[in-house]
């Protein structure tokens, strides 16, 4: 509770961003199990079996952990901003604010709208798309004066990464160059990197910064919060193995969880993949366990019946699952990190859009298996990574040695 | 007389048969052929499987650590069948010398370079190199020879001696990545410096780009045209060819649209100029 009284964790140098750490070595934890599976012949009884286990409602999900994913950041960058202002001393009358990719919020511009600031929108993609023909005209100034603060969102979405796809942003740079109002600019961090490389936008605008990363302790506040907000009664979130409650704040003598740590590490400390991860582990009972239908069960799950139901009260309660990983398809693996890759550049393309800035030869149905297999989802006619397989998509690019965003 | 103190070095040199432990012997060179056949699987097998960042250093790996395992097996076994005394020493490296003298010069010629190889360095598992104008990536580094497969997916064994002889060109020399070149010529009629400008947003638009890496365009004007070369580097070097690729269709189209013609020449007159 003391973050929630206190102000809020103010925004670092991007370099600073520090993944949070897992409780123990993961992998070696992970090769134990296996080893003991192995080994042993029966597995210790869960605390509640998988088959009872149902993925939770849309609904049900909503009231108790609702969107928007972004937490406290609103807040948090506002923070930022202020102090920046409020800095005499910085020499760049920019700032750039760089964001994990995955970004379907835009917190800079749900922040800069909610603050009334003025709000530069990139072009559309038909406007970018049609510069990739040959003879288009050069593009006029963009002209940036006026007064208070002028805010650039998505910068990632400027740009095409075509050979004459970068004239927008090119030119938006050029601007912001000359301009003397103060201007706040957020890129994705791997849009970013590509752009730095491209176009030298890192020689125009300061080092970026960014949020601190979203550590066990302060993923179950927010959690805790959601829930709250969602049901006057609250609830419970238990883990099906030993019936711990993830929630429970450390130092409390029930909590015997490193859940939310995990989950943090494994989320990279990015809120809105923390939070799609949280959502798409949650389960309901199928039986409704605490009305005594277990009684019909072994003589083990009735006794663990019976205590949840005491511990429980009238609370409702939801199981969490351990997050499962995406596998990339087997077949056209280097197509799949290609269109992966370069959708975590553009945050989001169209199937054209999608053979513009790759190089794809012949027909390729790696769309629909990276659809299949939970990589990427479909909104509004274009495709865009799912947040919670970013960090599987993230782990599969890095091992294959693509060039990688800071976050 | 004679004879009996050649019969007696003999004896001296190797000790008595019965001290001899054959069952040791087996075991120390089973062990060390089980152990090297393990590596050359193991290492490859998780090469290609880990992270790209770790591939050519586990590739790498193989040479050394064979070379080490047969060190340590025939330190292993030479006590065991010797007697080793200076003097000993020697009389077998003397024997040993006019044995390769006379019957295997250019097989031990071979196997020294490997040595030498392991330690100089020209090529590694994972490189790619052109040796003789044979260009792959080096597969395997054994003792005698290196395995190198093609692009044309052919395998070219190429023995260690040619170290002695030979140029080798290594494109990376260990590094993940490697320069590619993509060559175009263009009629002398067009505005070179937005074409070069072009060519180079070509490269930096390219999927596989190494975005550490520099991208550079040089062109140089020839009797029959001017001559562009775009050199950048892929993120992995297994990508070359396709990056090479890319950076040719996408490149095109970037002539095409400046206005300007691509054009053809002779083998013969440009013959000079292509060499990389």
């Amino acid at each position: 509770m003391k973050e929630e009284d206190d102000e809020p964790p103010p925004f670092r140098p991007a370099r600073a961003f520090t993944r949070p750490s897992m409780p123990t070595d993961e992998r070696l934890r992970s090769l134990g199990a296996r080893l003991r599976s192995l080994l042993r012949e029966q597995e210790e009884k869960p605390f509640i079996a998988d088959e009872r286990l149902q993925k939770a409602t849309a609904g049900r999900l909503d009231r108790l952990v609702a969107p928007p994913a972004r937490g406290p950041l609103h807040a948090e960058l506002e923070a930022c901003v202020v102090d920046w202002r409020a800095d005499d001393a910085t020499l760049s009358t920019h700032l750039l604010v760089l964001l994990p990719p995955c970004d379907q919020e835009d917190v800079v511009g749900g922040w800069a709208r909610a603050q009334g600031h003025d709000v530069l929108s990139p072009p559309d993609r038909t406007t970018l798309r049609a510069r990739l023909g040959a003879g288009a005209a050069p593009l006029e100034p963009i002209d940036l004066d006026g007064d208070g603060i002028l805010v650039v969102p998505q910068l990632e979405r400027w740009f095409l990464r075509e050979r004459r796809g970068l004239d927008h942003v090119r030119a938006l740079l050029t601007a912001l160059e000359s301009v003397e109002r103060r201007c706040v600019v957020g890129c994705s961090s791997w849009a970013w990197a590509f752009l730095s490389m491209a176009t030298g936008a890192d020689m125009v605008l300061p080092e970026g910064v960014t949020f601190q990363a979203f550590d066990g302790d302060r993923l179950r506040r927010w959690f805790a919060a959601l829930a709250r907000d969602g049901m006057a009664e609250g609830v419970r979130f238990r883990l099906p193995k030993t019936g711990a409650d993830v929630l429970r704040p450390e130092g409390d003598d029930r909590a015997g969880s490193d859940f939310l740590q995990k989950l943090a590490a494994r989320s990279h400390g990015i809120p809105w993949v923390a939070w799609h991860m949280w959502r798409r582990g949650l389960r309901s009972d199928r039986e409704a366990l605490v009305d005594g239908e277990a009684a019909s069960g072994d003589g083990d799950e009735r006794d663990r019946a019976a205590a949840l139901a005491d511990d429980a009260g009238d609370r409702e309660t939801l199981w969490v699952a351990a997050p499962d990983e995406p596998v990339v398809p087997a077949r056209e693996t280097q197509n799949a990190l290609l269109v992966l890759h370069a959708l975590l550049i553009h945050e989001e393309l169209t199937v054209e859009e999608l053979r513009l800035v790759l190089p794809i030869v012949g027909p390729s149905h790696v769309v629909a298996a990276l659809v299949g297999a939970g990589f990427v989802e479909r909104h509004e006619g274009a495709l865009r990574c799912r947040p919670a397989a970013y960090p599987a998509i993230r782990g599969a690019l890095e091992a294959a040695g693509f060039p990688m965003g800071r976050f | 007389m004679n004879g009996n103190r050649g019969e007696r070095t003999a004896t001296d040199l190797l000790n008595d048969l019965q001290d001899i432990s054959f069952v040791e012997i087996a075991l120390v060179i089973a062990g060390t052929w089980a152990t090297i056949f393990v590596v050359r699987r193991l290492l490859p097998f998780l090469a290609e499987r880990g992270p790209s960042r770790a591939r050519l250093y586990l590739l790498g790996a193989v040479p050394i650590i064979r070379l080490g395992l047969l060190v340590m097996a025939i330190l292993w076994i030479v006590p065991i069948v010797f007697d080793v005394t200076l003097q000993n020493f020697l009389i077998i490296a003397g024997a040993v010398g006019v044995a390769v003298g006379f019957a295997f010069k250019d097989y031990v010629s071979s196997l020294i370079a490997g040595i030498v190889a392991i330690f100089e360095r020209p090529y590694r598992p994972g490189d790619w190199v052109e040796i003789d104008g044979d260009y792959g990536e080096v597969r395997r580094v054994g003792m005698r020879a290196i395995v190198l497969d093609t692009a044309d997916d052919d395998t070219i064994t190429v023995p260690h001696a040619r170290l002695w002889t030979d140029n080798v060109s290594n494109a990376n020399d260990g590094a993940r990545t490697l320069q590619c070149v993509a060559d175009f010529y263009v009629a002398p009629d067009h505005d070179a410096a937005r074409l070069r400008s072009a060519l180079q947003e070509v490269a930096r638009t390219s999927a596989y780009l190494d975005y550490a890496r520099p991208v550079i365009v040089v062109l140089k004007e020839l009797p029959f045209g001017t001559h562009y070369k775009l050199r950048a580097y892929p993120f992995d070097l297994r990508d070359q060819f396709q990056f090479v690729s890319d950076m040719t269709v996408r490149g095109k189209r970037a002539i095409a649209d400046e206005g300007a013609v691509e054009i053809t020449a002779p083998v013969a007159a440009s013959r000079d100029d292509t060499d990389r």
